[in-house]
């Protein structure tokens, strides 16, 4: 499958700003805005939604306490049961710092893992082609064509009356 | 909104309180009565010298701890030289103005162990000295006289402190001279080595050594910690008020109560982590002069009382804190800052009352004296120093960055 994209170039973050917001009040499908710093106001310019990611945290950190607290009762008590200083086998605030320490390894890795996932970024999946420049100092809009009620010509024009210095076509293939 | 949408300076009139010098000499003339009234029901009622005495340090150290969060969020705002803070850090820099009065207020609890009074610090009582052994090692610093020199020396850091870093800041409105920050941001470093030992050691001298023979060298940071979550919680509550009464209105956004509710919600964990590493290596030891601390506060209701803090200063408002959304909404904020704010009167009363009732939790009439009492000097003072300054630091070099804050 392949997708027709439409990328702006722009070098001045407000008139990205500006581009992105009419694309929302058009209803124009946009793919991503890419800039060399994060841009204020981007998020809501773009209608994006809050982000899902802080429950997968939350899963994965409650996960880890969980499982962190389980690992050790076993093992303490049940698995290989130990007398430490004469205390109870099941003494919980023995287990606190573990729980602790594996909630938040739980909670990092599973977000950064949902992250990656989410973004299809993964080892082996290959180089994808850049946006030129967004690196040292441009933004960049990138649309979809998605039907044909929208044309080459107006994507062009929708650019330069935002002031885009640049407006290039690509078609891109996605696996 | 966007950071380049153009946010012009307040204008110097608008922000600036009016009308609250007349409420706060009504508030020091009600805290002064309710101490004399703290003051006569301890003569009157029986063992009311020593409820008084604990009930006195009880109010200070609150609303001393008050003062020293907002110094420590002063003097932190300097060193790392942060930009979005600047909407709130006057109201820090007025807290931190109450630690002169709330110090000099030590000394009603100190100067009695100048007279081997050992009402609050048994360790003043000379029988004591002449039975204990462990005390008679001790009285090489645990005497009334070093005492009194060490509070000087606690309460003049703090007053020159304040001094140093308020009056810069106010002149700067002014000025705008862009070195008095220079200045600020050199000193920070020094400064805050100074806040750290003078808070340890005012924690150790005022609240660890009314039990002598206990210790715990991580007990200046459990202090730090209940100071901070406090500090936050005001920080929060005078930013709605003064928002409320339009001196901060569309200038304190959500962003600001984001950042103050991340800061809330971290020094909430930070509390609970230092308070747990306290207990936990004190378990795990299980040496009797380091246990019994904590068999005390297991003793009939002081257990509850125990309970509470670890719910309501710890597991609940780290759940209820966790959201964004929740950082973002006033009102949810707000009922946060509350709770925290009673929390850490709970976290102190829990440090002091075993003493003086060690077989379980009781309140006196004479806690509520002290505490409305200190309370109404604490705000009369604070109401009369915001009174007529401007609310926002005017041109302070980063209040254009404070102004146009966002979170991304």
């Amino acid at each position: 499958m392949t997708r027709h994209l439409h990328i702006g170039y722009f070098d001045d973050e407000r008139r990205l700003l500006g581009a992105a917001r009419e694309c929302r009040d058009r209803g124009i499908p946009v793919v991503d805005a890419i800039s060399p710093f994060p841009v204020h106001g981007i998020d809501e310019a773009l209608g994006i939604r809050p982000s899902r990611l802080p429950w997968v945290t939350l899963v994965g950190g409650t996960a880890g306490a969980v499982l962190g607290l389980l690992l050790q009762y076993w093992t303490a008590g049940v698995n290989w049961p130990l007398n430490v200083g004469g205390k109870p086998l099941d003494s919980f605030p023995a287990f606190v710092p573990v729980a602790f320490e594996l909630t938040i390894l739980f909670a990092g890795l599973s977000t950064a893992g949902a992250l990656l996932l989410r973004s299809r970024i993964w080892p082996g999946r290959g180089v994808r082609r850049g946006f030129e420049t967004t690196t040292d100092g441009t933004h960049a809009l990138v649309l979809e064509e998605r039907d044909a009620s929208f044309e080459s010509r107006e994507f062009r024009e929708l650019f330069l009356r935002h002031g885009a210095t640049r407006s290039v076509e690509r078609a891109e293939v996605i696996a | 909104m966007s950071a380049h949408h153009h946010v012009s300076a307040p204008e110097r009139t608008r922000v600036t309180p009016s009308g609250l010098a007349g409420r706060g000499r009504l508030a020091t003339l009600f805290g002064a009565a309710l101490c004399v009234l703290a003051v006569v029901l301890g003569f009157v009622q029986e063992e009311g010298m020593a409820r008084l005495q604990h009930g006195w340090l009880l109010a200070v150290t609150f609303f001393v701890t008050l003062g020293l969060g907002g110094l420590f969020f002063v003097l932190v705002q300097y060193l790392v030289r942060a930009g979005w803070s600047v909407v709130v850090r006057r109201l820090a820099e007025h807290l931190a103005g109450s630690l002169p009065l709330m110090g000099l207020l030590l000394l009603p609890v100190v100067i009695p162990t100048l007279f081997g009074n050992g009402q609050l610090y048994h360790w003043a009582d000379p029988h004591e000295l002449a039975e204990s052994h462990l005390l008679q090692e001790k009285a090489p610093y645990l005497n009334g006289w070093f005492l009194l020199v060490r509070v000087a020396i606690y309460v003049g850091v703090w007053t020159l402190l304040v001094r140093a870093f308020n009056r810069r800041s106010l002149a700067q409105d002014d000025t705008g001279d862009p070195s008095m920050t220079i200045w600020m941001q050199k000193r920070a470093a020094p400064s805050v080595l100074a806040f750290a030992l003078t808070l340890t050691f005012f924690a150790f001298d005022m609240l660890m050594s009314l039990s002598y023979e206990w210790f715990s060298t991580i007990f200046g940071v459990y202090v730090f910690a209940g100071s901070a979550v406090a500090l936050f919680a005001t920080l929060v509550l005078l930013a709605l008020r003064f928002e409320g009464r339009g001196e901060l209105r569309g200038i304190v956004t959500t962003e600001h109560y984001h950042d103050l509710g991340k800061l809330l919600f971290a020094f909430v964990f930070f509390w609970g982590y230092i308070a747990f590493s306290q207990f936990m290596l004190i378990w795990y030891g299980d040496i009797p002069e380091e246990t019994v601390w904590f068999q005390q506060r297991w003793v009939g209701s002081w257990k509850y009382v125990s309970l509470l803090l670890l719910f309501g200063h710890f597991l609940l408002p780290f759940v209820g804190l966790l959201s964004r959304h929740v950082k973002r909404n006033r009102s949810l904020l707000a009922s946060w800052a509350v709770l925290l704010l009673l929390m850490h009167l709970v976290d102190l009363y829990w440090l002091i009352m075993p003493t003086l009732s060690p077989e379980g939790a009781s309140i006196g009439l004479i806690d509520f004296a002290c505490l409305s009492g200190v309370g109404g000097l604490f705000l009369g003072g604070l109401w009369r120093r915001i009174d007529g300054k401007p609310l926002v630091p005017l041109r302070d070099p980063r209040l254009g960055e404070s102004l146009a804050f966002q979170n991304l």
